[in-house]
C-alpha cells in the first residue's frame, strides 16, 4: 500500500510543479467571476487613466463613488481614481492583487487606498463555487499566508481553522481543479456591472426594478446574488437593531482608554507594503471602513500604522451618520446616499492627508 | 455524491485507507457502512427504501429457498415484485400515470385530476431495485442459494460503486466476491485507479464540454433547423456515452480497489456495425438484465415470428421506459426496436444490394460504412431521448432537414476555440483508446512502455483532468434513470 500512497504522491507533486510553472509564465490575474474580471482588466488596461486606486471589499466598492471623491477633493493635486475593491476581497486577496499592482513598471498610480481588514477565515457567499476563493494562492503567498496566521493573535481553535481552510484552497489551486479550462473559456456577460470607475452603489429601489425585469443575458449567479442582496435589506428594515448593536460595538471599541498598539506578522506585512510602494513613489494608506464586526481586533492593528498611511472614518462616536438607518442598504453597507456622504468625508480626509507640494500626476 | 466531486476522492480515499486496515472478515461493514454513507449524502431519508428492498428480498429470497419447487416459490416472488416494481412505480412513475391519466380522461370528456407527486425521484433506484430483483429471480429459479448473512446482502444491495448507475450486477456473480477476503494488490489497484482516471477524463473533459453545444439547441428547438439539430443530437449521443461509460468505468475501478470485479458495461459500442451489435456492446449489464429475466421468459425468438417481433418491441419498449418517465424515452426504445425489425426483415435485400454494389469486396470500407450508419441511427434515437417531450421530438426531427450549411451558427462553436480544440483532442485520444483497446489489453500496453513514456501518460492524464475537466456540479445523466 505505501507503494502505491507514493506513487499517488509523486504524481500530485509533479502536477503542482507544472501547474506553479504554468502561473509563473501566464501570470494573469483571473477571478473566475466576469465582473471582477472585467474591474481588473479594465484598470490594466486604463492604468494611466488613473492615479488613484481604492482597494478592498464590498463596503469599498458599494461607499467610494470615484467621480464624487475626485470632485470633493483639493483641486490640486488633480485626483483620477479608480475602485478596484471587490465583494468578499479580504487579506491575503487584497495584498496579492496589491503586489500585482506595485510589479507594475512605472507604477502607474500614486496613491493606493487599501482597506484595512482581518484575513480570510473562509469563503464568503458570493464565492462559493467559483475560483474566486482560489486564484491567489501561490506557493509564495500561499507560505506568507500560512506565517501571517501562526504569528496572528488568534486563537489556536481559529488558527487550526483557518489554516486548513488555506491549506484546501491551495491543494485545489495548485492541483488546478478546472482553473485552466475555466481560464480559456470566454468571459461571461457582465450586467450588473462596474461601469462608474469601478463604483457599484446599493440602492434598493434599482435592485427591486433590476430584478423584476433582469437583462436577457443576465447570469443566474448575479441573479440569485442580487436577490440576496435585497433579501438582506428587507432583513434589515424589518430588524434595524442589529445596526444598533453594530453602532455600540464601534462605539465601545473606539472608546476603550487604554488602546496599545499590537506588532503582529500582520502589521509587519503591511509594513513591508508600505515600504516597497515607497520604493516605487506610491502612497500606501490604509483605511478603517464603518460597519465591520471587529475593531477591537483591527484598532490594535490600525494604531501601530504610521500616521500619515492610514485614515479612520469608523468611529461611531465621531462618524454617526455612517451608522444612521437612513444612510444603510444592510447592516453591512451603506446605500448610494450614504455612499456619497461616506466618500465626501473621505475625500476631505484624504486632502489632509496628502501634502499639498505632492505632485498626483506621474 | 458526484463521482467527479472532491467530497467523492476525500470519501473514496478515506474508505480506501480504512478497508485495507481492517480486519478481513469484516471488511463488509467498512463497505455497507460506505455504500449507506455514500446514499444519505444526496438524501438521507430515502435510505429508508433502499433497506425496505434489502428487507423484503434477503426475507423472501429465504422463503423461497425453503421450498422445494418454483410453484411453491411463486408467491415469494410475487411479493419481491410487488415491492420493489411498487416503489419505481410510486417514486419514479407516478406523476407520469397521473399526467397521462388526466390528459386522457379530459380528452376522453370526462376530466379528472390524480394529483401529482411531490416526492423526489429517489437516485439510482431503477439500478438497485433491478440488482435485488435479479437475486430474487434467481433464488426463484433455483440458480442461487439465498443469501443467510444479512450483512453481505445488504452490501449487495448497496455496493456504493455501482449503488446509483450501475453496471446492475448479477447475484452469481457479486455475492460470492463480497465474501471472499481481499488482501492488498498492488496491480489491482493500480489498474483500479486507472481505470477510476480514465472514466473521470470521459465525463470531466469530454462528457460535460459537449453540453455547451448541446443544451442551446434543446433548451430551445423551435429556434434551430438542419446542421445545429444534428450536430446537437450527434454530441448529445456522444455526450451520454462518455458520461455513462465514464461513470461505469469509475465504478468499475473503484469496485476493483476493493477487490470486486464488476462486469463491463461499454464494448466501444460506436464500432457497433449493425443496431443488434449495438446492443450488445451498449449498457451490457441493462441489456442483458432484459434479455435474462423479460425476452427470455417471453419466448425470445423462439417463437413464431409476430410473436418473436412483439417481444422485440415490448422489450424495447420497457428499456426505453427503465431510462425515465416520459414518452420520449418510450420512444428511444421503439425506435430501436424499429431498427432491429426493419433490420431484419431487410436483411436479404440489403445482402443482395451490397453485393450487387460490390460492398462485399470492399470488407473495411464496408465495416466503416456500417459504423458510420449505426452511429447515425445511435443518434437519431438520441434526439428523441434528449428531447423535453414527445412533442418536440416530432419537431425536431421534422427539423432535420434540409440540411444547408448556412443553418450554422458558427460563433456557438467558434467563440471558444480553445475549448473546442480540447475537445477534439480528447475525442482523439479517446478514439485511439477505444482503437487500442480493440486490439490489446490498454493496461497491459501501458505497462509494456518503458518506465518515462508511461509516466508521462498518467501524467498528462492527470493534469487534464484536472486543468482541463468541468468541475462545476454538473449530476451525471444517468442518475436520473
Amino acid at each position: 500500500m505505501k507503494k502505491i500512497i507514493l506513487k499517488c504522491l509523486v504524481l500530485a507533486v509533479v502536477l503542482m510543479v507544472i501547474n506553479q510553472c504554468l502561473y509563473q509564465l501566464f501570470p494573469s490575474v483571473y477571478f473566475g467571476q466576469p465582473d471582477a474580471d472585467h474591474n481588473w482588466n479594465y484598470l490594466l488596461e486604463h492604468a494611466t487613466d488613473y492615479n488613484l486606486i481604492f482597494m478592498g471589499s464590498s463596503r469599498i466598492v458599494r461607499h467610494i463613488d470615484p467621480e464624487e471623491f475626485n470632485a470633493a477633493c483639493d483641486p490640486a493635486p488633480k485626483i483620477r481614481s479608480y475602485n478596484m475593491g471587490l465583494g468578499g476581497m479580504q487579506p491575503p486577496e487584497s495584498y496579492y492583487l496589491l503586489e500585482k499592482i506595485l510589479q507594475m513598471k512605472p507604477a502607474p498610480f500614486r496613491y493606493i487606498l487599501v482597506e484595512l481588514e482581518l484575513f480570510q477565515t473562509s469563503g464568503s457567499w458570493e464565492n462559493i463555487g467559483t475560483l474566486r476563493a482560489e486564484h491567489w494562492y501561490t506557493f509564495d503567498w500561499y507560505f506568507r499566508a500560512v506565517r501571517l496566521v501562526l504569528g496572528s493573535g488568534y486563537g489556536s481553535a481559529r488558527k487550526v481553522k483557518t489554516l486548513t481552510w488555506y491549506t484546501h484552497q491551495w491543494f485545489r489551486h495548485s492541483l488546478n481543479s478546472g482553473y485552466t479550462a475555466q481560464q480559456l473559456r470566454p468571459p461571461g456577460s457582465i450586467t450588473f456591472a462596474s461601469w462608474q470607475h469601478g463604483y457599484e452603489a446599493r440602492n434598493a429601489e434599482k435592485l427591486a426594478a433590476w430584478l423584476s425585469s433582469p437583462p436577457p443575458n443576465a447570469r443566474e449567479d448575479l441573479i440569485a446574488y442580487n436577490r440576496y442582496m435585497l433579501e438582506t435589506h428587507e432583513r434589515f428594515l424589518e430588524n434595524p437593531e442589529r445596526l444598533e448593536a453594530l453602532k455600540r460595538k464601534s462605539m465601545a471599541a473606539f472608546s476603550q482608554p487604554n488602546r496599545t498598539p499590537g506588532k503582529s506578522a500582520h502589521h509587519s506585512l503591511i509594513r513591508n507594503l508600505i515600504q516597497r510602494a515607497k520604493t516605487q513613489n506610491v502612497d500606501l494608506i490604509f483605511l478603517l471602513t464603518p460597519r465591520s464586526y471587529f475593531y477591537d481586533q483591527l484598532l490594535p492593528l490600525y494604531d501601530a500604522l504610521p500616521a500619515e498611511h492610514k485614515i479612520e472614518l469608523a468611529d461611531a462616536n465621531r462618524y454617526p451618520q455612517f451608522y444612521a438607518r437612513e444612510y444603510s442598504f444592510n447592516v453591512g453597507h451603506l446605500n448610494e446616499a450614504g455612499a456619497q456622504l461616506f466618500t465626501k468625508a473621505l475625500a476631505r480626509r484624504f486632502s489632509e492627508l496628502i501634502t499639498p507640494d505632492q505632485p498626483a500626476d506621474q | 455524491m458526484l463521482f467527479n466531486t472532491e467530497a467523492y476522492a476525500i470519501f473514496f480515499i478515506g474508505v480506501a485507507l480504512l478497508f485495507f486496515r481492517w480486519p478481513s472478515q469484516y471488511r463488509w461493514v467498512i463497505l455497507l457502512g460506505a455504500s449507506y454513507f455514500f446514499y444519505m449524502w444526496w438524501e438521507p431519508d430515502y435510505i429508508i427504501l433502499i433497506l425496505l428492498s434489502t428487507a423484503v428480498d434477503y426475507y423472501t429470497g429465504l422463503q423461497m429457498g425453503r421450498l422445494p419447487d418454483q410453484p411453491s416459490r411463486k408467491k415469494w416472488l410475487y411479493l419481491s415484485l410487488l415491492v420493489n416494481l411498487g416503489l419505481l412505480a410510486t417514486f419514479k412513475y407516478f406523476n407520469f400515470f397521473a399526467d397521462n391519466w388526466n390528459s386522457l380522461s379530459e380528452i376522453m370528456g370526462m376530466p379528472t385530476h390524480l394529483p401529482y407527486s411531490e416526492w423526489l425521484l429517489p437516485v439510482g433506484i431503477s439500478f438497485y431495485t433491478f440488482q435485488t430483483l435479479s437475486y430474487t429471480i434467481e433464488v426463484y429459479r433455483g440458480r442461487i442459494k439465498p443469501e443467510k448473512h444479512l450483512g453481505v446482502f445488504a452490501l449487495y444491495v448497496a455496493f456504493f460503486p455501482q449503488l446509483v448507475s450501475g453496471p446492475i450486477e448479477r447475484a452469481q456473480r457479486l455475492l460470492p466476491q463480497l465474501k471472499k477476503k481481499i488482501g492488498f494488490d498492488y496491480k489491482r489497484v493500480k489498474s483500479g485507479l486507472l481505470l477510476m482516471a480514465w472514466g473521470l477524463f470521459k465525463k470531466a473533459v469530454i462528457g460535460d464540454r459537449l453540453a455547451v453545444y448541446i443544451e442551446p439547441v434543446f433548451d430551445n428547438p423551435y429556434d434551430h433547423q438542419g446542421w445545429p439539430v444534428v450536430i446537437a443530437a450527434i454530441f448529445f449521443g456522444i455526450r451520454v456515452y462518455c458520461d455513462l461509460s465514464g461513470y461505469s468505468d469509475m465504478a468499475i475501478g473503484a469496485a476493483r480497489i476493493f477487490g470486486v470485479d464488476l462486469m463491463i458495461n461499454f464494448r466501444r459500442p460506436f464500432h457497433a456495425t449493425s443496431i443488434r451489435d449495438f446492443w450488445r456492446r451498449w449498457h451490457i449489464s441493462l441489456s442483458t438484465w432484459f434479455r435474462d429475466y423479460l425476452y427470455i421468459p417471453l419466448g425470445g425468438n423462439r417463437v413464431v415470428k409476430w410473436r418473436w417481433y412483439f417481444n422485440l418491441v415490448l422489450v424495447f419498449a420497457a428499456v426505453g421506459f427503465w431510462h425515465g418517465a416520459n414518452w420520449t424515452f418510450i420512444g428511444f426504445g421503439l425506435i430501436h426496436a424499429a431498427y432491429i425489425l426493419i433490420g431484419d426483415m431487410t436483411q436479404l435485400t440489403r445482402n443482395r444490394l451490397d453485393r450487387a454494389l460490390g460492398w462485399n469486396r470492399l470488407p473495411r470500407i464496408n465495416m466503416i460504412r456500417q459504423i458510420v450508419i449505426t452511429f447515425l441511427l445511435y443518434s437519431f434515437s438520441m434526439l428523441i431521448c434528449r428531447a423535453n417531450n414527445i412533442t418536440e421530438a416530432f419537431y425536431l426531427v421534422g427539423q432535420l432537414f434540409p440540411l444547408n450549411l448556412s443553418q450554422l451558427n458558427v460563433p456557438m462553436y467558434t467563440q471558444n476555440l480553445p475549448d473546442l480544440l480540447i475537445l477534439l483532442a480528447a475525442l482523439l485520444i479517446m478514439e485511439g483508446v477505444h482503437i487500442l483497446q480493440s486490439r490489446r489489453s490498454v493496461y497491459g500496453w501501458l505497462n509494456a512502455l518503458p518506465f518515462w513514456v508511461r509516466w508521462s501518460i498518467y501524467i498528462l492524464l492527470a493534469w487534464m483532468i484536472f486543468a482541463l475537466g468541468i468541475f462545476e456540479e454538473r449530476a451525471f445523466i444517468y442518475f436520473q434513470f
